[in-house]
């Protein structure tokens, strides 16, 4: 039953030193690549690095080789942070996450807000045991930052986006910001010719999330890697996903993908896909740009752990909640509220976001904030109504804000509960079960991660 | 609704026999797959060693592997002989059979990484184990839970199901009155936690493979703090080649009891909600689990092998759903869920490892029930038992139905991510009579539905979704045109309210004014949706059901089944 790979991407022994130069240990990896790119040899020169401006965000777009969950190396093309070439041991194909202040600083950072104090781990402590309700906790309002992925820039609103884009590739490539224009449309660079550089400057869009990508001959570009994640947070409002919306703990963003390495194969080797014709079989699924193991943070790369953690893995202590309003806690500090999960899917397959443990409470989708009252079913079927669900749909190009209660289980018993040492860990996952495997199979090695609760914290008193 | 206890010994009929000549065509089956699998995994072994020669500067790395899989055995042992002394404790319970899987490996659990692990290949609690293992069953430990406000609401909800289901043998299947109630229950009886759940994931792993390969299976986990049930069910896992509506034959698995013998979906189940639920596992054909999707336990009860265990054995899930709260939309289990195996679940879900699961709300003083109704959740609308109805979305590729348990666990490429179904079902059918019988596929052929403003209450319709890919719902009349009769009310086990008032009650949203009508419904894999169906006028209506690409959207299949409104 093994998909047969055509003879033109099986692994070819001039592209083995690729594997070693990259450091990734095997001489023999499985490498999808193409026979020799006939057209690639003769670019040259490769342009440099673009001088800094400040308060300008420079893009490269680059191409490379990434390596997948089952070290297998496919072809990606991707928005880097500097000039990188297809050969490179460690391309840049994701951007570092940057803040772009309301004052107009490019502050490269992992976190926001800037000054507030990181969560160890990724998880945020609370402030003190909830004696009333045992087992549960105090959270701390407005005080803890939150970690973003690769691919994120983060913008505070009443600033002006400034990018220039380099593209390095023999292909016009284009950069276009989703939605993110004065009436809700696109803003985008316009085809750039090779070699050369565009900008993009547009002031900063209302407070949510936003996709930016290519998209030439969509949805190819994309699926190569070509795209990231603007997130729009009011300065004033650092712990709300708007003015008067609701308010979270902290805030991780997910954003989902489908690898084509058949479609990558061909790109690399000069062919254009044509996505009509050469139906799309996705290989490997991640989140934010892991699957697996990796994306459990279950590796023996200490440092892949520690990112996944503070990324992408959910967690936090119990606490007591009200879905009719996230806000203020009984007393002054503290917060009525969970944290806040902003899905994002670039990839092309519609998923299925799965929860065990809670459900969550979603709020928002493309932007749109969903009401409280005067529900209604859209012409698509869908229900628009803030509301309980256990999977959220997350169709090819949507952004939905969901809140994780991080409260008790519901249906665990009362003893279990109160005897409760330990960390409870729950799965993540996407229920449109082929995305759950690598490679045609190694279940579960795609599109999981989980969430923790955590277990009862040594430094609270009871 | 009655629900069995199963006696192993009460029944010597020809069933029983061809039960053991299953047994041992099972044995001889899976001892082939054991073999087939050695040679499989003899050779990946040796790709394996042709790799790691190469991988000198692994070496390190591969050392503290080597220790945390030393660590690892240890804690399993260790965890191995904390369940056999927790299951100990209980001794007085009746014993089960044994199962054969308990004493033939099959060729599943026979895992690649397993020959770099010496110890691994052997396991210890084979042999020591005690033969007899207690089978939690309702006639010794489950009670209903005594005469509280929760038997009340068990009269009124529960016991109006049950003529509906008249002629079987229920006698079995009512909980006696012996255990107090679970809340009361004493902790400091009962095997506590003094380890937690076995954390897989508090260990590394040095590929996806090994990864994969190596989920932590126990041969008979013990059920932490195990209280009195409402309800007990026993399932046994099986694997039969079964006739779909279309006259399609695949080889299908799922979960079976003495009612629904060797069908497909897996046996439905309805419990209460602030009632104590147990459902043991018996599994076979290699290590499965159970989870009880959307529900919402501690993780040892959740089912899901890689942040629990995977069970060979046995194993008892205890959970207890919410009780809801009048106008609260923090509380509440009630609502429709589907349980499913969480091993290899790709493949184990599409084999037909699943089956509904429906949770009935408590019964408030505010909230009566009329005769011949139920409440869909605690404050909800009242529909009609009768008419009541589940329907699911499935389909099958045939080419998954010629897999083996662990395919594609070994990094071999079993195509697990294409999925290309060639035939579409709508399973499921009315709850009140849903046929019992052997290797009998549950297949909806027809709906009714009560006449809006008519003296019956509404009729209701459950949906699960049990594929892989997006589903268009559309409802029309007889002409075609669409119908806007169905109304939301729930969905994933939660009702949709109106949460506009903070600190002021959350009403449904039909009490609210709003009531979410709707000719389409749009939702995906493992997603649950309630509605009420309010045909205004009596005739012919119809329910189209589409299949659509989980890419491009493109519709690829459609079904159709008639809604007789009378
Ligand atoms: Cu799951
Ligand atoms: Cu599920």
């Amino acid at each position: 039953m093994a998909e047969q790979l055509p003879p033109e991407i099986l692994a070819r022994g001039d592209l083995l030193k690729l594997g070693a130069a990259a450091g990734l240990g095997f001489a023999a990896l499985p490498l999808i690549q193409p026979s020799a790119p006939s057209q690639r040899a003769a670019r040259t020169p490769i342009p440099l690095a673009l001088a800094a401006l400040p308060g300008v965000l420079d893009v490269y777009i680059n191409e490379g080789y990434l390596k997948m969950v089952d070290d297998t190396l496919v072809y990606h093309r991707g928005f880097g942070s500097r000039p990188t070439d297809v050969d490179d041991p460690d391309p840049s194909l994701t951007m570092d996450p940057t803040v772009i202040t309301a004052t107009g600083d490019v502050v490269p950072s992992r976190t926001y807000p800037l000054d507030a104090a990181v969560p160890p781990r990724g998880t945020p402590e609370p402030l003190r045991a909830d004696e009333a309700n045992p087992g549960q906790y105090f959270i701390r309002r407005n005080y803890w930052a939150s970690y973003f992925p690769q691919r994120t820039i983060i913008a505070e609103l009443g600033s002006e986006i400034r990018l220039r884009i380099q593209n390095r590739l023999s292909k016009p490539h284009t950069l276009t910001v989703f939605g993110a224009g004065p009436d809700g449309g696109d803003l985008t660079t316009g085809a750039i010719a090779p070699d050369s550089v565009a900008t993009l400057d547009f002031p900063c869009p209302p407070p949510g999330t936003y996709i930016f990508a290519d998209p030439t001959n969509a949805p190819v570009e994309r699926v190569l890697g070509l795209f990231g994640v603007l997130v729009v947070m009011d300065p004033e409002h650092q712990w709300d996903i708007a003015e008067d919306r609701a308010t979270f703990e902290r805030q991780w963003l997910w954003i989902t993908h489908a690898v084509e390495s058949r479609w990558a194969s061909m790109e690399a080797s000069g062919q254009t896909v044509n996505p009509a014709t050469t139906r799309a079989v996705p290989r490997y699924f991640t989140l934010n740009g892991r699957s697996g193991f990796e994306s459990l943070g279950i590796t023996f790369d200490d440092a892949v752990n520690l990112a996944t953690e503070e990324e992408t893995l959910i967690s936090g202590y119990p606490r007591q909640l009200d879905v009719r309003q996230f806000g203020e806690g009984a007393e002054a500090g503290t917060l009525r509220g969970g944290q806040l999960v902003r899905l994002v899917n670039p990839g092309i397959v519609f998923h299925q976001m799965h929860f065990h443990g809670n459900h969550v409470w979603t709020v928002r989708r493309n932007g749109v904030d969903w009401p409280r009252h005067e529900g209604y079913v859209d012409s698509d079927g869908h229900v628009v109504l803030q509301q309980w669900e256990d999977v959220v749909e997350l169709e090819t190009m949507d952004r939905k804000d969901i809140i994780i209660p991080i409260k008790r289980p519901p249906d665990a018993i009362d003893p279990v509960w109160f005897a409760r040492t330990t960390d409870w860990v729950y799965p993540m996952h996407c229920h449109a079960e082929p995305s759950q495997t690598a490679a045609g199979g190694m279940y579960p090695g795609g599109l999981v991660a989980h969430w923790t609760l955590k277990g009862p914290n040594p430094g609270a008193t009871p | 609704m009655s629900i069995f206890s199963r006696k192993r010994t009460d029944r010597r009929s020809i069933r029983g026999i061809e039960r053991a000549q299953e047994r041992d065509e099972r044995r001889r089956r899976d001892e082939e797959r054991r073999r087939e699998a050695e040679r499989r995994r003899e050779a990946s072994e040796r790709r394996r060693e042709d790799r790691r020669r190469r991988e000198a500067a692994e070496r390190r790395r591969e050392e503290e592997r080597r220790r945390e899989a030393a660590d690892r055995r240890r804690e399993e042992e260790r965890r191995r002989e904390e369940e056999r002394r927790r299951r100990r404790r209980p001794s007085a319970k009746p014993s089960a059979t044994t199962k054969p899987s308990a004493t033939t490996k099959p060729s599943a659990t026979t895992k690649p990484s397993a020959t770099t692990k010496p110890s691994a290949t052997t396991k210890p609690s084979a042999t020591t184990k005690p033969s007899a293992s207690p089978t939690p069953s309702a006639t010794s430990s489950s009670a209903s839970a005594s005469a509280t406000a929760t038997a009340t609401a068990s009269e009124t909800a529960t016991a109006s199901a049950t003529p509906s289901e008249s002629g079987t043998p229920s006698t079995t299947a009512e909980p006696s009155t012996t255990a107090e109630p679970s809340a009361t229950a004493e902790p400091t009886e009962q095997p506590g936690p003094v380890v937690g759940p076995e954390p897989t994931l508090s260990h590394r792993f040095q590929s996806q493979v090994d990864f994969s390969s190596d989920q932590l299976e126990v041969e008979d986990p013990v059920t932490e703090f195990l209280q009195a049930a409402a309800i007990s069910v026993e399932f046994d896992v099986h694997s039969r080649d079964l006739v779909m509506d279309d006259g399609a034959e695949f080889e299908m698995w799922s979960f079976e009891d003495e009612r629904y013998e060797r069908g497909f979906p897996g046996p439905t189940l309805r419990v209460q909600e602030g009632r104590v639920f147990h459902a043991t596992v018996h599994p076979s054909k290699g290590p499965h689990t159970i989870h009880w999707h959307g529900m919402e336990p501690d993780p040892r009860n959740d089912g899901v092998g890689h942040t629990s265990f995977e069970v060979d054995g046995q194993y008892t899930y205890q959970m207890q759903p919410e009780a809801g709260r009048p106008g609260d939309p923090n509380y509440g289990a009630a609502g429709t869920y589907f349980y499913h195996c969480h091993v290899n679940t790709p493949l184990h879900v599409q084999m037909g490892m699943f089956g509904p699961l429906v949770i009935d709300p408590v019964v408030h003083p505010d909230y009566p029930v009329s005769p011949g109704a139920r409440r869909a959740f605690v404050d909800g609308p009242e529909y009609d038992i009768e008419t009541e109805a589940l329907f699911a979305p499935y389909c099958v590729d045939p080419r998954w139905h010629e897999m083996n348990h662990a395919d594609g666990l070994s990094g071999d490429d079993a195509g697990l991510n294409r999925f290309e179904p060639r035939h579409f079902y709508l399973l499921g059918g009315e709850l009140a009579r849903r046929p019992a019988g052997r290797e009998r596929v549950w297949s909806l052929s027809s709906l009714r539905a009560n006449v809006a403003g008519g003296t019956r209450k509404p009729t209701l319709l459950r949906t699960v979704n049990a594929n892989y890919l997006p589903n268009m719902v559309t409802i029309t009349d007889a002409t075609g045109a669409e119908a806007k009769i169905a109304e939301l009310i729930s969905h994933d086990g939660r009702p949709f309210r109106d949460t506009s008032v903070p600190g002021a009650p959350s009403p449904s949203c039909q009490d609210s004014g709003y009531p979410l009508m709707t000719s389409r419904l749009a939702y995906g894999a493992a997603e649950r949706y309630d509605m009420l169906l309010h045909p205004p006028t009596p005739g012919r209506y119809y329910l189209r059901v589409d299949w659509e690409d989980w890419i491009t959207g493109a519709v690829i299949a459609t079904r159709t089944i008639p809604i007789d409104a009378t």
